[in-house]
């Protein structure tokens, strides 16, 4: 039924059997925007989600526009024994269209549905509540429980926000993809305040274990485009997996990554081993079994969620630290998720010599060189 | 509804033991006694089978009267089909409380059977859509050698779907580390665990993996079967985690160098995550933990702290 339009579609992004709206956002712009884009996918008013549930089985491929009630501004969950970056999720939505094995969504949420919130309004209302304060600086994304980007192309939900918060020079946006969309762009009023990033991986795991997302080097395209338009990008080494021939793969990612851009162009790179909480094991050897790295030696770290063991990701780390200070890096590395101690023997350096990492990653952001710049 | 006819017969009469019987237990001395003193009260059932009869239930009361040497009352049934056959024994047992083993091979008889399961299992008395349904599901597609494990170790039934997802000849090689020692739950667990994951990086056939691990050695040795649990264990442990085992190793000898002679117990509790230890000393006395404090502090100035114990960043 969708075959004409469907051709239209990126080709991470499968056209939804369905569309479920929420009654009281039928009339928002997003909901106009979604249903005209996808002209001939059937939709209807959700007035009970688990019967809607039941109704089109649990493999249907539905989009749910979303009269979302929570908590649009948050904080990243990060757990206390290690190190956070003290990133602030803006919620846009739930789930993803791509296939990654060692995507933790698949134990946070109880189904694949990809819920968008449709009402925007009520986003934009809290966040100019947050963002009033002009003193206080925000280093906020959206790629924490979606890709920011993997729906753009029906939503376009990241052009309306780059555009709403153009208003508000005391935010930098980071958009955490592994596709390629930049539609967006267009709709940027400082580039200086929206940060594009991506996670990279070394390429057979991209093949492999990211089933739909854009390979390495479009990413990386993607990156230097960014770069022309004056953007600076940030990328995240994470999770950082540990397979068979993991040196040779990494370093040839490194390659890849400053074939396309320079050091300078990038504003903060993270590094993150491959954790999960112990439920995303099962659930991991069942939906892909080829994902061999599940065997590896996991133990369960000083936050419960199952972690490689540390002498085996230290040397991960110190390969790629020395692989990308090489290359011209230098702090605006960090780790995401890791212990001082792992901090000093890897980079050399702890977040506390940074000032904090929230901070440090702040100063970044804004390209503050003195500390006393900043409120947050 | 099916017809009976009474009939009286030898116990030579009866040739076969129908399938269907597939909670055969023999003659109690109670039931014998009973028999031999009040006689037959309730008749077997039978079927025509060839020149004799097929018995199809009151398999006890039949081995108690063919031992006593008595002639059996009977009701001769019309050309039951095996699914009445099975509903027939099943419903002349009801007042028995199936036991996890009773329950499979009920499973195991009507299953091939199809239709009208929900019914069988109404009458087992298996809540529908029950984890007890999923793991008894799951149990009826391994070979019937597994069935006799339940015997001693029903509790392994909860490790049914994982068993499942393992091939027939790795589910032989594996079946006598069950049949000749009794699991608690979480040791099974962690064996099958453990075997996955030792087994997965070369992806070996289980039989190699338990000759070049030499667990079948184990299994055959003259060990405590709690010694030889323990070994397995301790051997698989070190193929799946080599590295975590090899600092574990290393982090308990240097520890125990380091409390030697001491009240003093050590752990690392951190999984190697951080260099951390937790030190505990028990007292009961002002004396005692003067004692135990003086021993801190030569811990604190002892030669084994050169090198702190558990250092995992190398």
């Amino acid at each position: 039924m969708n075959k004409v339009f469907a051709s239209c579609l990126p080709a991470h992004l499968k056209p939804p059997q369905h569309i479920l709206v929420d009654p009281e956002v039928i009339h928002s712009e997003l909901t106009i925007r979604v249903l005209s884009r996808l002209p001939r996918t059937p939709w209807s008013v959700c007035r009970d989600y688990q019967q809607e549930l039941k109704k089109h089985g649990p493999d249907a491929r539905i989009l749910y526009l979303k009269n979302y009630k929570g908590r649009f501004m948050r904080f990243c969950p990060g757990t206390s024994r290690y190190h956070c970056c003290g990133y602030r999720i803006i919620h846009i939505g739930e789930n993803c269209p791509l296939h990654c094995s060692y995507c933790i969504l698949q134990t946070y949420f109880q189904d694949r549905v990809l819920k968008v919130w449709a009402n925007q309004q009520d986003l934009f209302r809290e966040l100019s509540m947050h963002l009033a304060d002009e003193k206080k600086l925000f280093r906020a994304g959206t790629g924490e429980f979606t890709d920011s980007l993997a729906l753009e192309a029906i939503t376009g939900y990241t052009g309306d926000l780059v555009d709403f918060l153009g208003q508000y020079p005391n935010v930098c946006l980071e958009l955490k993809s592994k596709i390629v969309d930049l539609s967006w762009m267009h709709r940027v009023s400082d580039p200086a305040r929206v940060l594009p990033s991506w996670s990279v991986n070394a390429p057979e795991i991209i093949t492999s274990q990211e089933k739909g997302s854009a390979g390495l080097q479009e990413r990386m395209q993607a990156a230097r485009e960014c770069v022309r338009q004056g953007f600076r990008i940030c990328l995240h080494f994470d999770p950082v997996i540990h397979y068979p021939g993991w040196q040779k793969g990494y370093a040839r990612a490194v390659e890849t990554i400053f074939d396309y851009v320079r050091a300078k162009d990038i504003a903060y790179m993270s590094l993150g081993s491959f954790r999960f909480m112990p439920e995303l094991e099962k659930i991991l050897i069942h939906n892909h079994p080829g994902a061999h790295y599940i065997y590896n030696e996991f133990i369960t770290g000083l936050d419960g969620k199952k972690r490689l063991l540390l002498p085996l990701r230290l040397k991960q780390f110190r390969f790629l630290v020395k692989k990308l200070r090489q290359a011209g890096m230098g702090t605006n590395m960090y780790f995401c998720m890791e212990s001082g101690n792992v901090w000093k023997k890897a980079l050399g350096y702890t977040p506390k010599d940074l000032g904090d990492l929230d901070n440090h990653l702040l100063r970044l952001s804004f390209q503050a060189e003195q500390p006393g710049a900043l409120n947050a | 509804m099916l017809t009976y006819t009474p009939l009286t017969l030898k116990p030579g009469e009866i040739l076969e033991i129908d399938p269907c019987i597939f909670w055969a237990t023999e003659c109690r001395d109670d039931l014998l006694d009973s028999l031999q003193r009040q006689g037959q009260l309730q008749p077997v059932l039978v079927q025509r089978s060839g020149t004799g009869y097929t018995l199809v239930a009151g398999y006890s009361r039949y081995q108690g009267l063919k031992s006593l040497g008595r002639k059996i009352y009977a009701l001769q049934a019309e050309d039951p089909g095996p699914w009445e056959k099975g509903m027939i024994y099943l419903s002349s047992n009801l007042g028995r409380t199936p036991d996890t083993l009773m329950l499979v091979r009920a499973l195991r008889y009507f299953h091939p059977l199809g239709l009208h399961l929900q019914q069988v299992r109404l009458l087992l008395g298996i809540p529908r859509g029950s984890r007890q349904q999923h793991h008894l599901q799951a149990w009826i597609t391994l070979p019937p050698a597994w069935d006799g494990v339940l015997q001693h170790t029903p509790q392994l039934l909860t490790c049914a779907p994982d068993l499942a997802k393992i091939s027939y000849p790795d589910l032989d090689t594996l079946l006598p580390f069950f049949r000749d020692l009794g699991w608690s739950l979480n040791n099974a667990r962690k064996f099958l665990e453990l075997l996955r994951r030792a087994q997965k990086p070369e992806n070996l056939p289980l039989e190699e993996m338990v000759s070049r691990l030499g667990l079948d050695g184990i299994l055959a040795g003259d060990l405590s079967p709690r010694d030889r649990i323990r070994a397995i264990l301790d051997n698989l442990g070190r193929a799946a985690y080599p590295n975590y085992f090899r600092l574990r190793d290393q982090a308990r000898q240097n520890i125990k160098n380091l409390v030697s002679g001491t009240a003093w117990n050590c752990i690392h509790p951190d999984n190697f995550e951080s260099p951390g230890l937790e030190f505990r000393v028990r007292v009961h006395s002002r004396d005692e933990l003067a004692e135990a404090s003086r021993q801190l502090s030569s811990i604190a100035s002892s030669r084994h702290l050169r090198t702190w114990p558990v250092y995992p960043y190398e």
